[in-house]
């Protein structure tokens, strides 16, 4: 499967939130913790505001440390996500929806006040 | 007194052992011991040997002149005594001694040349030596015999007319006198009074600075005060201390029993809290598993479904494509193959109506839509496994977050306990309680020493003030009584002296009395004194005739001197009633045969109990003898006979004739 982009690049703002997730979560790897931001995002049914999400920050990764072994299963979700909005399946399109839908899981998380340990954030993905 | 025994040896003239009897005869009134010798005959000696006896180095005795004491015992010595063999001299008289009468032996030994320049004095006292005796002998003879009055008793005949021409007798005369009379008890009584006096003046003014009775009984009640006070405190002291056992006690109990189970329960709280906190933390690495693999996904399962479906959707569809494709293909090759056949056309025709409308249902059935997920078929499988797998990963994690939770609680609740039970502060503070008990025990405990020592000393010191309360009524009655012996005594001696004047007036009125009685017995001149007079202080005596005038001394001859001496002497003994042996020396010396009769006949059988006589041939001649002899007055008859080619003297019983 094609990944829809070859680097991620995420912005300061989220950096920070990531860190504070960090601390909170005791998962200190930074893909696993948003492979949780972007699922936390797509499990929302309204779509991210179009906002300019600048890359000013030094973290950045490939999709495929990203995604791991999940990389294909993920881009398949997010062509899924993409198509059901109908914003069409265009790799730029994919791209785009991605580090919107990565950046709002992320504050999502960060902002989510019941997350306090690892065990919060696995209730998140029990409670449907 | 009676003198009993007189032993010489090899004393003066006298060699050898010579025992002298000098016992009057038993219940029988004849009192002279005569002792007759020849001039150079030892008789004088016999006298020296009796005061030497009684009075050793102080005796007067005739020969000793101004020769010292060893001189005079070398000079004693018989100078044909045999070498080794000792002088001696012995004396036993009878005297009541504690109202016994016992016997007193001196016996005074010694050689020539004696050693220390002194005799060996033994004292026996019925025949028992008494060596305490000999060492106070010298004081013990003023009682028995005074030597002041020995010469009144032992005395020369002729010499003692001195006493009779002397204006004044002699003071050592004028003692005698005195102690013969009694009078000097009197004075010496004075004596002691004023010593007794100024000694108590000296006591009362040593004692004068005595603080008073007051102040002590003061010092007393404050010292009780503060002693029952002290008693009080020591009191409570006690109580704190009994207080400060138990409480260390009791705490070091309570640190052994409970500080030890604080100590076993934290323990094992802790090892059980680190084991949950691990197992919690190993649970939260197993949820970090989860979180790391598909879990996420369980988020977005309903997309993903759709996905899947989506994929499925499309595979049919490219199937569907393909056997559209394959059905065409082989539609077209039957069609050939039927035009080859050569069917009817309409035949043909018919079946080509077929094949378009199984095309067109086909079609229709898979209503071709665009393909736009794309999904490669491996992708899908792994899809496919994972919707498969997420319910089973959902029921893990819950179980796992369950016993996650579990595990917290069981975290919790012994974090709790922790919290609960004893911190290791209240350990801390049993061991400080204890600590604190021992510190308060041994405070208390030298609190109480202290108290203990401050209560022993005030009862020492209230023992003392009592002792000195006692020391000082003791002392004040002594002072009392010495202040009272003080003004008692000024009276007692205004008293004493004129008891003293009345007793010497009376005394020597009788004397006087006695002497006159005595001298006109003795005088054949009996017109010659009416009267004698006893000066009251010095003794003197004075004579006075028929007519009151006095009759000057000078005026006697040298008999009537001797006359009256003796009846001085036989007065004093007469007067002062003391029963003591005379000895005398050349009686008679140069007296007519007048007064020789007198004082053969009136004197010497009465003077005493016991006279010794001194006599050569002319004095008491053998008239004299035969006239002692018929009054009976004679008891023992001694002649003292001189061998001159022996040149010593031997005593043998009986007289010249």
């Amino acid at each position: 499967m094609e990944p829809p982009l070859e680097r991620i690049h995420l912005s300061q703002t989220a950096k920070e939130q990531l860190i504070k997730l960090k601390r909170t979560t005791k998962i200190d790897q930074w893909n696993i913790l948003c492979r949780w931001a972007f699922c936390r995002s797509l499990a929302e049914p309204t779509n991210p505001s179009p906002v300019p999400i600048p890359a000013d920050s030094n973290v950045e990764m490939t999709w495929r440390v990203f995604g791991g072994e999940l990389s294909d299963v993920l881009a398949i979700a997010l062509k899924q996500r993409c198509y059901n909005d109908g914003l069409g399946t265009d790799k730029e399109t994919l791209a785009t929806q991605f580090r919107l839908h990565l950046h709002r899981g992320i504050a999502y998380l960060a902002g989510d006040p019941n997350i306090k340990k690892i065990e919060d954030l696995i209730k998140l993905a029990i409670k449907n | 007194m009676i003198f009993l025994e007189l032993v010489l040896q090899n004393f003066g003239p006298y060699l050898g052992r010579q025992v002298i009897n000098l016992r009057p005869q038993a219940n029988e009134d004849c009192p002279i011991i005569l002792l007759g010798g020849m001039n150079g005959g030892g008789k004088t000696t016999l006298m020296d040997a009796i005061r030497l006896a009684l009075y050793g180095h102080r005796a007067q005795c005739s020969t000793r002149g101004n020769l010292s004491y060893s001189d005079f015992l070398t000079q004693s010595v018989n100078r044909y005594t045999s070498m080794g063999e000792p002088t001696s001299i012995e004396l036993a008289f009878e005297n009541i001694l504690d109202n016994v009468q016992v016997e007193f032996r001196i016996k005074r030994s010694w050689t020539k040349n004696p050693r220390n320049g002194k005799d060996t004095l033994g004292i026996l006292v019925d025949d028992w030596p008494d060596n305490a005796l000999a060492q106070i002998w010298d004081e013990r003879i003023e009682d028995l015999l005074p030597l002041g009055i020995s010469n009144l008793f032992l005395f020369d005949g002729e010499q003692v007319r001195e006493l009779a021409e002397q204006e004044a007798p002699t003071p050592i005369v004028v003692e005698a006198i005195r102690s013969l009379l009694g009078l000097e008890l009197a004075e010496r009584l004075a004596t002691d009074i004023e010593i007794l006096v100024n000694r108590r003046r000296k006591i009362i003014a040593d004692s004068q600075a005595l603080v008073t009775l007051e102040d002590i009984e003061q010092k007393l009640s404050h010292q009780q005060k503060e002693y029952q006070s002290a008693k009080a405190y020591l009191a409570t002291i006690q109580d704190q201390l009994t207080y400060a056992q138990k409480h260390q006690q009791e705490t070091s109990d309570k640190f052994v029993l409970e500080g030890g189970k604080i100590a076993a329960e934290r323990s094992q709280l802790e090892i059980q809290l680190r084991y949950e906190q691990e197992a919690v933390t190993q649970k939260r690495d197993v949820l970090t598993e989860l979180a790391s693999g598909t879990l996420p996904l369980n988020l977005i399962s309903p997309l993903l479904i759709q996905a899947h479906n989506q994929a499925q959707q499309e595979d049919q569809q490219q199937q569907a494509q393909i056997t559209i494709n394959i059905l065409s293909e082989q539609e077209q090759k039957f069609l050939k193959y039927v035009a080859a056949l050569k069917l009817e056309q309409e035949q043909i025709e018919k079946i080509k109506l077929f094949f378009y409308q199984e095309n067109e249902d086909l079609k229709q059935n898979i209503c071709l839509e665009e393909l736009w997920l794309l999904a490669e078929q491996e992708s899908v499988y792994q899809l496919q496994e994972i919707l498969n797998n997420l319910p089973i990963l959902q029921t893990l994690a819950e179980k796992q977050l369950n016993e996650l939770k579990k595990q917290e609680d069981n975290l919790t609740a012994i974090e709790r306990r922790i919290a609960v039970a004893p911190a290791p502060e209240v350990y801390e503070q049993l061991g400080d309680a204890v600590k604190l008990a021992q510190i308060e025990l041994a405070n208390a405990k030298a609190a109480y020493e202290t108290a203990r020592k401050r209560c022993d000393e005030l009862a020492i010191d209230i023992e003392k003030t009592k002792k000195e309360l006692a020391q000082y009524s003791e002392e004040n009655i002594d002072r009392k009584n010495d202040e009272h012996i003080i003004t008692a005594s000024t009276k007692v001696q205004a008293t004493l002296k004129l008891f003293r004047e009345k007793l010497t007036l009376r005394k020597l009125n009788q004397l006087e009395s006695v002497i006159t009685e005595c001298f006109l017995y003795l005088l054949h001149k009996s017109d010659l004194v009416h009267r004698v007079a006893i000066d009251l202080d010095t003794f003197s005596l004075s004579l006075y005739d028929f007519q009151g005038q006095l009759v000057p001394k000078h005026r006697l001859s040298a008999g009537e001197k001797q006359l009256l001496a003796i009846a001085l002497l036989w007065g004093l003994a007469r007067v002062s009633r003391r029963n003591l042996p005379i000895a005398i020396d050349t009686p008679l010396g140069r007296l007519d045969s007048s007064h020789r009769n007198n004082l053969v006949e009136r004197y010497f059988p009465s003077a005493s109990h016991q006279v010794m006589l001194f006599s050569t041939d002319t004095e008491i001649g053998k008239n004299e003898v035969e006239q002692l002899r018929s009054n009976n007055a004679i008891a023992r008859e001694y002649l003292l006979k001189y061998d001159p080619v022996k040149r010593c003297t031997t005593i043998e019983p009986g007289y010249f004739w």
